[in-house]
């Protein structure tokens, strides 16, 4: 019996996440004294121009001359270029960067990148990275409207491209745009997928549960997120590597009292790869890499990190 | 047939590909675009320009205005003093209504890259026949007041078409500024297999973009122009492969006042390392077309990367 009447078409939480909250939950022990999880995703993503009629597509998303977010007039590119440069340049420095920080990582890629980009999907390859499925592009997403077999289709479909190009099996699924549907945990459990890193929803990974078991939230949080703050919020670069810093900082000193904190890095190669902003990158992992307290582990690693101790 | 916007681009991994060096053994090529523009007073259909106000609107038209009467005289005394080459981001409008500023820019040697006509005359939607007359049109503008072809554009308002590359390349143009997939000049396809370069352009390096539309500082515009070439270079040293950076900027902001002191940091940066080439596009594309364009053409081809 509630005192709210809710509308009947409300659905007011997700049904496969559990409403557990930060003092009701046991602290997460992390090996040899480890305080802090991150891992480093690096997104390559691939922007369509022309999509096939019906698809969904974002509402407004970053990228293009300046800082409208609606979709551009057909005829110009700067989004689609800007976008692509993550793919060509981007995506490539960044994983140097990692690389000669000694820090192991997990690149996404979509279906129409290594359809279209299948030299991309190599380098992924061969560069030993856990390999995590977007979907099937950039600006090609799940929706509501979508049917379940609509649905089972895009997933299975995007990851069968994604992992057929690169050559391995993902366990790891990010939703273009994070745009997906009530039902998109159970179909991506159902399809044997370990963790999703759309939700930004917590501080450690979080098992999901009821349809989606079997699949954990792993948290890629907003604000330590490249596009997110440098292009939705308008941040100045020094102040996005000072703002990471210190929420590292804090999840640190937090660790004493909570218990083992995850921090999800989520950069893309059109953002952070650029040249101007790669610096950030850099400065930032070699900070990271050198503190004792912080395990840097991939996505899939962190989620057995997180079962292992439950 | 028309070729999609994603498929006029040439993929290769910049790891994988031949390298691209630059005369003297530079290591970036530094172009800086100044984005002269004409605003109709009252543009076509008398809509609104900027969605504010109806047209006419003041405010936006004479702040631009003011960019040609006052704040591009003020850049050029930045530009004469480092000696800067510059590529004209150029509402071609301006040679036949402003003869003071195309003669200032012809004495200069300044290199005309097209704009359109005016920058409230986007060309979406236009038929490929009107398109190709607006090549026409604008050849015959550069020739008769500037005694020389177009040989790049930068699409009026970033505006194109479907067919943009295939009628530039045949109105003898080389490169096309839309397109900022890269670091380097990269192949874009065209219909008649004419040769059209991309020329890495910038709207994060670019003055009106990152103070108007996304609020930054003047100074924070500094920082990221320098963080970028500083960055370029290091990876050029390391890997080998020669960069290209570009700095754009509009009159009607870069030229104000209090900018200047901004703009001659920049410019006082670009000329203070050896390893920079200050050039222009056109430069840039002549020299990748001679000695880069077919190799790296024929690699991304024979290793598949999009094929």
């Amino acid at each position: 019996m509630t005192i709210i009447e809710n509308p009947a078409d409300v659905q007011l939480y997700p049904e496969t996440l559990e409403r557990s909250y930060e003092p009701n939950v046991a602290p997460w022990r992390l090996p040899e004294g480890k305080k802090l999880v991150v891992s480093l995703l690096l997104h390559a993503p691939s922007y369509q121009d022309d999509v096939p009629p019906g698809t969904i597509k974002p509402i407004a998303m970053q990228g293009g001359v300046g800082r409208e977010t609606g979709e551009p007039r057909h005829g110009q590119v700067a989004r689609l270029s800007q976008w692509d440069f993550g793919l060509g340049v981007g995506i490539f420095r960044l994983m140097k960067i990692a690389d000669a920080a000694g820090v192991p990582y997990a690149v996404a890629l979509d279906e129409a990148g290594v359809t279209a980009y299948p030299a991309l999907a190599k380098h992924v390859a061969a560069s030993g990275a856990e390999l995590v499925v977007r979907g099937r592009a950039a600006n090609v997403l799940l929706g509501e409207s979508m049917s379940r077999e609509e649905q089972i289709a895009y997933i299975s479909g995007a990851r069968a491209a994604v992992e057929g190009a690169v050559g391995a099996s993902a366990v790891g699924w990010f939703s273009p745009e994070r745009g997906e549907t009530t039902i998109t945990p159970e179909l991506l459990a159902e399809q044997g997928f370990v963790w999703n890193g759309s939700w930004p929803v917590d501080e450690r990974p979080v098992p999901l549960v009821g349809p989606a078991a079997g699949l954990t939230a792993l948290p890629f949080h907003l604000d330590s997120e490249d596009m997110f703050a440098l292009y939705g919020r308008g941040l100045a670069f020094r102040d996005y590597e000072r703002q990471l810093l210190q929420t590292v900082d804090q999840l640190i000193a937090d660790a004493d009292l909570l218990g083992g904190r995850f921090l999800g890095l989520s950069w893309f190669g059109w953002v952070l790869g650029q040249a101007c902003y790669a610096d950030v990158a850099e400065r930032v992992l070699a900070d990271l890499i050198a503190r004792p307290e912080i395990a840097f582990v991939t996505p899939a690693d962190a989620v057995r990190l997180a079962s292992a101790a439950a | 047939m028309v070729i999609l916007n994603n498929q006029r681009l040439v993929y290769q991994p910049m790891p994988d590909r031949p390298q691209v060096t630059w005369p003297d053994d530079k290591l970036v090529a530094v172009w800086h675009a100044p984005n002269v523009e004409h605003y109709d007073f009252m543009p076509p259909g008398h809509g609104s320009p900027q969605g504010r106000v109806g047209a006419p609107d003041v405010e936006h038209y004479f702040q631009r205005d003011y960019g040609n009467r006052v704040g591009f005289w003020r850049m050029l005394r930045a530009v004469d003093k480092y000696a800067i080459p510059s590529t004209v981001s150029l509402s071609l409008q301006v040679l036949e209504e402003m003869p003071d500023i195309r003669d200032a820019m012809r004495e200069r040697n300044w290199e005309v890259m097209s704009h359109g006509i005016s920058n409230l005359r986007p060309i979406y939607g236009v038929s490929e026949e009107e398109e190709n007359a607006f090549y026409e049109e604008s050849q015959l503008v550069a020739e008769t007041y500037y005694g020389e072809r177009i040989k790049g554009m930068l699409g009026p308002k970033i505006s194109g078409t479907d067919v943009t590359c295939d009628l530039m390349v045949k109105h003898g143009m080389s490169y096309h500024a839309d397109w900022i997939h890269d670091e380097q000049p990269r192949p874009l396809r065209t219909e008649s297999g004419a040769k059209l370069v991309s020329i890495p352009y910038s709207f994060m390096v670019n003055d009106v973009p990152l103070i108007y539309a996304k609020h930054y500082s003047w100074d924070f515009f500094v920082d990221l122009a320098l963080t970028q070439i500083q960055r370029l270079l290091r990876d050029a040293e390391e890997d080998g492969q020669g960069r290209v950076a570009c700095i754009a900027t509009h009159p009607f902001l870069s030229g104000q006042p209090g900018f200047q002191s901004y703009l001659e940091r920049i410019f006082d940066f670009v000329r203070s390392d050896e390893r920079l080439w200050v050039t222009t596009a056109a430069e840039i594309t002549d020299h990748y077309l001679e000695h880069h364009y077919d190799a790296q053409l024929a690699a991304a081809t024979r290793a598949g990367g999009d094929e």
